[in-house]
């Protein structure tokens, strides 16, 4: 069900002008699983990640945590990740929306160096919110305009800074 | 540093604290707050993102 979210969240930002997304799977990702982080990095995924000035993760909730599989790729990189903009995007079958999982990958997020905004888009109660065609049947309490103009006036303001703004005693 | 896809001077953006990935970073650990730091760099031309690693620490406050 996270990956009707998911399309519906890309194709949202695809409406955005002067925005290029691409929606990946963490799921088809040729990733080694007999070790971690930067051991196993996909060239082809740190290259969009480097590119990219922000990240909208689309995690389902188990067990009040994020996949494991979704830790194991962010693990992969670090340096494409610092100073970029975050934001999550919770689903789950409950009426919490994945809020657990939302606040259990903020701090793996702030470690990676990502920049996490304060707007979340919490899919509630998801086995009802979309038919089998992955149609959107209940926008109540989505509010994803809102987190994306936050996502992206961060991303635009972390693309200054990062390019522009010299860290204290840098060279 | 210059910027590997489009060669122009980078910005340094960011320092920061990582685990050692070696044993020679590791064996120059000294202390709880010693590390290495990945000092990380942006293009402001087309937006490239590298980085390079130091010996460094961090003073708790």
């Amino acid at each position: 069900m996270s990956e009707h979210a998911a399309k519906l969240m890309w194709a949202r930002i695809s409406q955005r002008p002067n925005v290029e997304t691409e929606l990946i799977d963490v799921a088809t990702l040729s990733i080694p699983v007999d070790d971690a982080g930067e051991a196993v990095k996909d060239s082809a995924f740190a290259e969009k990640m480097n590119r990219a000035d922000a990240l909208v993760i689309v995690a389902p909730e188990y067990n009040h945590g994020y996949p494991g599989l979704l830790k194991h790729v962010l693990d992969t990189n670090l340096k494409e990740y610092i100073h970029k903009a975050a934001g999550i995007v919770g689903v789950s079958a409950s009426v919490f929306g994945g809020a657990r999982v939302i606040e259990n990958l903020i701090p793996v997020l702030r470690e990676l160096g990502l920049v996490t905004i304060f707007w979340d888009v919490n899919f509630t109660t998801v086995r009802s919110r979309f038919d089998e065609d992955g149609n959107l049947l209940d926008d109540s309490f989505l509010d994803i305009d809102k987190f994306l103009d936050e996502l992206l006036w961060m991303a635009e303001t972390l693309r200054y800074g990062r390019t522009n703004v010299t860290i204290r005693g840098g060279s | 540093m210059t910027c590997p896809k489009c060669g122009t001077e980078m910005n340094h953006q960011a320092d920061k604290l990582v685990d050692p990935v070696t044993h020679e970073e590791a064996a120059a650990m000294t202390g709880a707050f010693d590390g290495v730091l990945m000092i990380v760099f942006a293009c402001p031309n087309c937006g490239w993102i590298d980085s390079r690693r130091e010996a460094g620490s961090h003073s708790p406050g």
